[in-house]
């Protein structure tokens, strides 16, 4: 049985991990730079890197505060607001994009001018990247111990520091992890982008959506692009590891308190 | 109030921490005075209370010195309670014990009007617990600060405690000095907790004094008054054991099987019939005995309360 069970291991690994080997063996590692420095490629890279940045500082400074209150405030229709706003993780990406036109399109229901503009883009990458940061953010902050927050306040300190000097540094590993699975799914949207923001080179032309456009006239530009998400989405994967490993320890002592 | 410890007992839902939560501003909706200042529409952090929690809830992400001056200035506060040695070190490198005084440091960096202590003891080991116990004694003392300290253990309330109140099913039954509460328990209930075994049985006078039959027959005196149904407490503290029916009339006594002999720190509890003595080791030895065995356990008619049922 264990011969078994090792083979369906060894197949499943080389499954997953062949794709990612195949980007990087069919051109060599100076080929793949070179590609890189292609006008299609750099305008990508400059728009994924300028939509995402802002996309997360939204998502991050939104976000955080909405997931606190999340986490520790009960109220009537709670698990339903929780649920809409994991409703984007499960959605399918072209539901997004029409969605997305349906609100903020012309004839939306805020009839406004972004779409197909790079607010567009950003619009898209907050959409899906929000519910990654702030699902993982309520739980972080859920686990933070109620006692200790109660003892901050007790020993004077005002709702804001207590957020501040407690709430946020014990959840800070949770919250880092979050905001990396999160930047993880901004960088890779396709779907949604491509229904409202369209692919205009140099103006919302997201690397994926690069990739897409490449593909039928440069494999080795899309190959290069490919590679270079590969590499990162295989870093911040890694980071995320890392961040939950060194997160906050589970602490002795904390037992519920007495009645 | 004054400058006293006040010990809230009781059994665990009594509750005593709900009451505590309720002063420092943690459960809303109470009425709270303090020295004549309204409290009740005050948030936490502007109630001026020092709150030593049970599991101490240090902030695990910050020096010992750091969680003390999140308070305020920490001043001779680390010296004074000893954990100055400790202050670059973390919440989870420390002993209960030092965890204890970092937190009372903690609170007493907030200055506070009023220290409030839930089960300041019940964290620690057995062990530690002891000699933590009288420590705390002495710095409760020395800070000559109202107190009120919640434990469910009715030794810990005497020893850290001026008065004690105990509190059952939130309803304060009775409150006075631990030895007034142990000398005269107003109901069972006080009587057990403070450690008494109770005998249920039928009074009536005889003279100067009461007596009293217990459900086996067995009969009892009292030096208190009473007639009716009546709970007669005896503390273990009071009970001697011997071999041999006592003859002396001023003595009560019970016979029975001995069904328990547990030791306790330097003492052994053995529990007679429905009488629990506690004797010192060196008696228990010299007695020799075990689960089983007949046993006489002896105390005085004079000081066996009797509480009317």
């Amino acid at each position: 049985m264990r011969a078994a069970f090792a083979v369906c291991a060894a197949v499943a690994v080389a499954f997953l991990a062949l794709p990612v080997v195949a980007l990087f063996s069919r051109i060599s590692p100076a080929t793949l730079l070179a590609q890189l420095g292609e006008p299609a490629a750099r305008d990508a890279l400059v728009v994924s890197l300028k939509t995402n940045a802002i996309a997360q500082t939204l998502v991050l400074g939104i976000g955080t505060p909405a997931a606190h209150v999340l986490a520790t405030r009960r109220f009537r229709g709670r698990d339903l607001v929780l649920t809409l706003v994991e409703l984007p993780l499960v959605l399918p990406p072209a539901v997004a994009g029409v969605g997305l036109l349906a609100a903020f399109g012309r004839m939306g229901l805020l009839s406004t001018s972004v779409a197909f503009t790079q607010t567009a883009v950003v619009l898209a990458v907050a959409y899906v990247a929000a519910p990654f940061y702030i699902r993982t953010a309520v739980a972080a902050f859920e686990a933070v111990d109620a006692t200790i927050v109660d003892a901050a306040r007790t020993l004077g300190a005002r709702p804001w520091r207590v957020f501040a000097r407690v709430a946020l540094p014990l959840a800070a590993g949770g919250l880092g992890a979050g905001a990396v699975l999160a930047f993880a799914r901004g960088l890779g949207e396709f779907g949604a982008t491509i229904m409202f923001a369209g692919s205009l080179q140099g103006v919302t032309q997201t690397l994926p959506l690069a990739i897409y456009a490449q593909f039928g006239r440069d494999f080795e530009v899309a190959l290069a692009l490919g590679a270079l998400l590969a590499a990162f989405s295989f870093a911040l994967l890694l980071a995320v590891k890392w961040l939950r490993f060194t997160s906050t320890p589970v602490f002795p002592f904390a037992s519920s308190s007495s009645a | 109030m004054g400058a006293e410890t006040f010990a809230l007992a009781g059994p665990s839902g009594a509750g005593k921490s709900t009451l505590l939560r309720a002063v420092a501003g943690l459960t809303p909706g109470a009425d709270v005075t303090v020295d004549g200042d309204d409290w009740t529409a005050l948030p936490p952090e502007r109630r001026s209370v020092g709150f030593v929690f049970q599991d101490y809830a240090l902030f695990p992400h910050l020096t010992v010195r750091r969680n003390v001056e999140f308070a305020g200035p920490s001043g001779d506060l680390l010296e004074r309670l000893r954990i100055a040695n400790l202050a670059d070190a973390r919440p989870r490198e420390l002993s209960g014990g030092e965890r204890q005084r970092v937190a009372l440091a903690r609170a007493l960096a907030r200055r506070p009007r009023v220290l409030l202590l839930d089960e300041p003891l019940a964290a620690l080991d057995p062990h530690t617990r002891d000699a933590v116990r009288g420590e705390l004694r002495a710095t409760l003392r020395e800070l000559a600060l109202p107190t009120i300290v919640v434990t469910h253990d009715y030794l810990d309330a005497a020893a850290l405690a001026d008065r004690v109140g105990v509190l059952v099913r939130g309803e304060l039954v009775q409150e006075g000095t631990a030895e007034a509460l142990i000398a005269g328990p107003s109901s069972p209930f006080v009587a057990e907790f403070a450690g008494a075994c109770l005998l249920r049985g039928h009074a009536r006078r005889d003279g100067d004094l009461t007596r009293v039959t217990l459900a086996d027959g067995t009969e009892i005196a009292s030096t208190d008054a009473a007639t009716g149904d009546v709970a007669a407490v005896v503390y273990p503290w009071e009970v001697t054991l011997g071999p041999d029916q006592p003859t002396d009339s001023a003595q009560n006594h019970v016979v029975g099987r001995v069904t328990a002999v547990v030791p306790v720190a330097n003492r052994v509890r053995v529990t007679v019939g429905a009488v629990t003595a506690e004797v010192t080791a060196a008696s228990a030895a010299r007695l020799a005995l075990r689960e089983g065995d007949e046993a006489f356990a002896t105390w005085k008619a004079a000081g066996t309360r009797l509480i009317p049922l």
